[in-house]
C-alpha cells in the first residue's frame, strides 16, 4: 500500500512536471512569434506614420515641424537615395518606404528623441516642389564664420527662439574648432562656408560621426568629407544648381544637410524631372510649332494687333528661354547631374525671371507666374 | 479503483477545462486581429487619400501665384488646362506614383463672377488626372472648395475639388 | 462532490460570459471618429470660408468679392445705403449667391453647416448673415450642428474703421 502511494505521488509530481512544461512551451513559443510579428507591425506602422507626417511637412513651405520619436527613440532610421529612388525606414527591418517623387535631404541614419523636419520651396525660376530636410535633435552643425551673405541667410533662416525647438546648430570661428566636443550628439557636421584647404581642419576631434562639407567656387560646389584615422577623406562633390538674390537658397541649404554628394544629385534628379513636366504646363513647345500651356494661352489672348509689345515680349522674351531650359533639364535628368547642361540651368532660369517681371513693370501684360 | 478513476476523471476535467479556455483565448484573440487589421486597413487608407488630397491641393501645376508667391487655396485656370495633357502624357512614368489609383477633378461653379446653370456643370468640369482601379473594394472621396482664378483677367470664379482614391 | 461539480459549471458558464462579453466589446471599442473625417471637415471649413470671401460675383457692371459684398451688408445693415444693388441689397444677394454654392456643394455631400457674419463693435454685436441647409419644405434648420461632432473655419476677421466683421463657418457630421 504504502509503495502504491509512493508511486502514485512520484507519478503525479511526474506528470505535473511534464504537463506544465508543455504548456509553458505552448505560451512561450505563442509569445516569441507574437512579439516578432508585432515588432514588424511596428515598423510598418511607423513607416507609414512618417509618410503622413513627411508629406504634411512638405507641403507647409518654410516651415519646421517638430516631431518626437517617443519609444523609437533608440531605434535608427535609414534614409537613402539611388537611381532616382529615395528609401527610408527603420533599420533592421524589411519595410522600408521607395519614394520616387519627393526629394528628402537628411543624413544617412537618425537616431533620436526628437526628428526635425524643414521644408523649404525651390524656384527655378518659377516654384518647382518644396525640398524637405530630415535632420535631428542630436545632429549638431558647427558653421565656420566668413560674414559672407549667406552665412547670414543662414543664421535667420535657423535662428528660432525656442532653442528647444530649433536646428541643433552653431556658429564658431575656425579658431574654435579644436574646443568642439561630442556632447550629447550622434553626429557632428562642420560646415565651411568658403572654400578652405581640407588638410587645415584638425582631425585630432574626439567626436563620431564626424563629417564636414566645403563650399566652393563661389558657392556653386559643394564637396563632403569625412573623417578619417588621421585624415579628412573625401566623400564625393556636387554642383548647386539655384538662382541668386533668394531669401533662403534651398539648393544650397539641402546640401549642407544631404548626407552627401550622391544623395543630393539623386534627389536633385527628382526636382529636374519634375521641373521637366512643369515647364510643358507654362508653355509647351508643340510638333507644329504652335506654344502651348499657359503661355499660350497668354499669346492668344494678348492679340498680336492690339497689344504689339506683350506678344513680343511673350514670343521673344519668354518662350525661347523657356524651351531652352526645358531642352536643359532634360538634358540634365538623361546624363544623371553630369553633364553642362545641368551647370547652365540656372542661367537660363534668371533670364525668364527678368523677362517675366518686364511682362509686368514694362509692357504690362499678364505674368507667366 | 473507483477513487482513482473518480481522481484521473477530474484531472481530465481540469485540462479539459483550461484547453476549452485556451481555446477560448484564441477565438477572441484572432477576432480582435481581425477587427484591427481592418481598421488599420482602413486607417492606411483613410491616410492615402489624406495625402493625396494634400498634394494636389499644393501642387505647382495647378497652384496660382502672384508675382512669384502662392495663393492658397486657389488654382489657375490657364495652368489646369495645360496640366491636365501633361499629367495624362505621363501618368505612367510619374503621376501614378503621386496619386496612385484615384481620380482628380476640379469642377467650376462659377464663370466671370455667374453662377453656371446645372446643366453646363458637366461641361465646366476639369478631369485632371484619371486612374481609377476597375475592380476596387473601396472608394473613398474628398472635396475641397477653392477659387479658380482667371490670370488673364485677374477674376477668381468658386468651384471645388473631388479627389477619389480606390483601394 | 455534487457541490463541486455545480462550482465547477458555474465557474465554467462564468468565463464563457466573460469571453463573449470581450469579443463584442472589442468590436465596438475599436470605433473612433478617424483622422481623415476630421483633417477633412477643418479644411473645407477653411477653405470654403476664404474661397467665399475671395470669389467675385457679377452684380451689374460690378465684379465684387464676398468680402465687398459683407463690407457693403454692413452700411445697409446700419440703416445707410448700400453701394451695390444687384436685384436686392448686397446681403440679400450674398446671402442668395452663397447659399446656391452651397446647394451646389456642401448640402450635395450631406454635410450640415452653420454660416455666420456678424458685426462687432466696441458696444453691440449684430447678426448680419446666417446660412444653413434648408430641409424639405426650403425652410432653414436651425442650429443644425446641434449635438454633432463639428469643425470650424476659425473666425474670418474683416476690420473696418467703426468695427469687425466677424465670419464663422462651421461644419459638422
Amino acid at each position: 500500500m504504502e509503495r502504491k502511494g509512493q508511486i502514485e505521488v512520484t507519478f503525479n509530481w511526474i506528470y505535473i512536471v511534464i504537463a506544465g512544461a508543455v504548456i509553458l512551451l505552448f505560451f512561450t513559443g505563442i509569445i516569441i512569434k507574437q512579439k516578432a510579428a508585432s515588432e514588424e507591425r511596428l515598423a510598418v506602422d511607423v513607416v507609414n506614420i512618417l509618410e503622413s507626417i513627411f508629406s504634411g511637412a512638405e507641403v507647409s513651405e518654410n516651415t519646421k515641424n517638430f516631431v518626437e520619436t517617443g519609444a523609437l527613440a533608440d531605434e535608427i532610421l535609414y534614409f537613402s537615395c539611388q537611381d532616382g529612388i529615395g528609401e527610408y525606414g527603420l533599420q533592421g527591418y524589411d519595410y522600408g518606404v521607395q519614394n520616387t517623387v519627393d526629394p528628402i535631404f537628411s543624413p544617412a541614419e537618425i537616431k533620436s528623441p526628437l526628428l526635425i523636419l524643414w521644408s523649404l520651396p525651390y524656384y527655378l525660376p518659377f516654384k518647382v516642389m518644396d525640398f524637405l530636410i530630415v535632420t535631428s535633435s542630436n545632429t549638431k552643425y558647427y558653421f565656420i564664420k566668413d560674414g559672407s551673405p549667406f552665412e547670414e541667410q543662414l543664421d535667420l533662416a535657423m535662428g528660432e527662439q525656442d532653442q528647444r525647438l530649433s536646428i541643433n546648430h552653431e556658429f564658431i570661428s575656425f579658431s574654435e574648432l579644436s574646443q568642439i566636443k561630442q556632447g550629447n550628439n550622434f553626429q557632428v557636421r562642420l560646415v565651411f562656408l568658403n572654400e578652405i584647404d581640407i588638410d587645415d581642419i584638425p582631425t585630432f576631434l574626439e567626436i563620431d560621426r564626424l563629417t564636414a562639407v566645403v563650399f566652393s567656387n563661389a558657392g556653386i560646389k559643394i564637396t563632403y568629407y569625412k573623417r578619417g584615422e588621421n585624415r579628412w577623406e573625401l566623400i564625393d562633390s556636387a554642383d548647386i544648381i539655384s538662382l541668386d538674390d533668394q531669401d533662403r537658397d534651398a539648393a544650397k541649404i539641402a546640401a549642407i544637410f544631404a548626407e552627401n554628394g550622391e544623395m543630393y544629385k539623386c534627389n536633385m534628379e527628382k526636382v529636374f524631372k519634375r521641373l521637366s513636366y512643369l515647364i510643358q504646363v507654362y508653355g509647351k513647345e508643340n510638333a507644329d510649332g504652335v506654344i502651348g500651356g499657359k503661355l499660350g494661352e497668354l499669346k492668344q489672348y494678348y492679340e498680336e494687333a492690339i497689344y504689339p509689345n506683350c506678344q513680343s515680349s511673350y514670343y521673344e522674351g519668354i518662350t525661347v528661354p523657356l524651351y531652352t531650359l526645358k531642352h536643359q533639364v532634360d538634358n540634365c535628368v538623361f546624363e544623371s547631374y553630369n553633364s553642362d547642361s545641368c551647370k547652365s540651368l540656372d542661367n537660363t532660369a534668371a533670364d525668364i525671371a527678368i523677362e517675366n517681371e518686364k511682362l509686368d513693370t514694362a509692357v504690362s501684360c499678364t505674368r507667366l507666374y | 479503483m473507483k477513487k482513482a478513476q473518480m481522481k484521473m476523471m477530474e484531472t481530465i476535467a481540469i485540462i479539459f477545462i483550461f484547453f476549452v479556455l485556451v481555446l477560448f483565448g484564441i477565438i477572441f484573440f484572432y477576432q480582435y486581429s481581425k477587427v484591427s487589421i481592418n481598421e488599420r486597413n482602413e486607417q492606411f487608407f483613410a491616410e492615402r487619400a489624406m495625402r493625396t488630397t494634400l498634394k494636389v491641393l499644393f501642387m505647382p501645376e495647378l497652384i496660382c501665384t502672384d508675382h512669384g508667391r502662392i495663393e492658397q487655396n486657389c488654382f489657375d485656370l490657364q495652368k489646369i488646362g495645360a496640366a491636365k495633357e501633361v499629367i495624362e502624357r505621363n501618368t505612367e512614368d510619374y503621376y501614378f506614383n503621386l496619386f496612385s489609383y484615384a481620380e482628380i477633378t476640379v469642377h467650376q461653379l462659377t464663370k466671370d463672377g455667374m453662377m453656371i446653370p446645372p446643366a453646363e456643370l458637366d461641361a465646366n468640369k476639369h478631369l485632371i488626372y484619371s486612374n481609377p482601379k476597375l475592380v476596387f473594394t473601396k472608394k473613398e472621396p474628398t472635396y475641397f472648395i477653392l477659387t479658380l482664378k482667371d490670370d488673364i483677367t485677374g477674376h477668381y470664379d468658386f468651384g471645388y475639388l473631388n479627389v477619389t482614391v480606390y483601394s | 462532490m455534487k457541490k463541486a461539480q455545480t462550482e465547477m459549471i458555474g465557474l465554467v458558464i462564468i468565463v464563457i460570459l466573460i469571453t463573449l462579453g470581450m469579443l463584442f466589446a472589442a468590436q465596438f471599442a475599436l470605433n473612433d471618429d478617424p483622422e481623415k473625417k476630421i483633417f477633412t471637415r477643418k479644411g473645407l471649413a477653411y477653405s470654403t470660408m476664404s474661397t467665399i470671401l475671395v470669389t467675385e460675383f457679377q452684380c451689374n457692371d460690378n465684379m465684387l468679392s464676398g468680402k465687398e459684398l459683407l463690407e457693403d451688408c454692413v452700411n445697409v445693415e446700419l440703416g445707410g445705403m448700400g453701394r451695390y444693388s444687384c436685384g436686392g441689397d448686397s446681403c440679400e444677394y450674398f446671402e442668395s449667391q452663397v447659399s446656391a454654392l452651397f446647394s451646389e456643394t456642401l448640402d450635395k455631400w450631406g454635410k450640415n453647416y452653420e454660416f455666420t457674419s456678424k458685426w462687432i463693435t466696441g458696444t453691440e454685436d449684430r447678426e448680419l448673415i446666417t446660412i444653413t441647409p434648408k430641409n424639405s419644405e426650403r425652410e432653414e434648420i436651425a442650429n443644425p450642428c446641434k449635438g454633432k461632432d463639428i469643425d470650424t473655419s476659425n473666425p474670418f476677421p474683416i476690420s473696418l474703421e467703426s468695427g469687425l466683421i466677424q465670419t464663422l463657418l462651421l461644419i459638422c457630421d
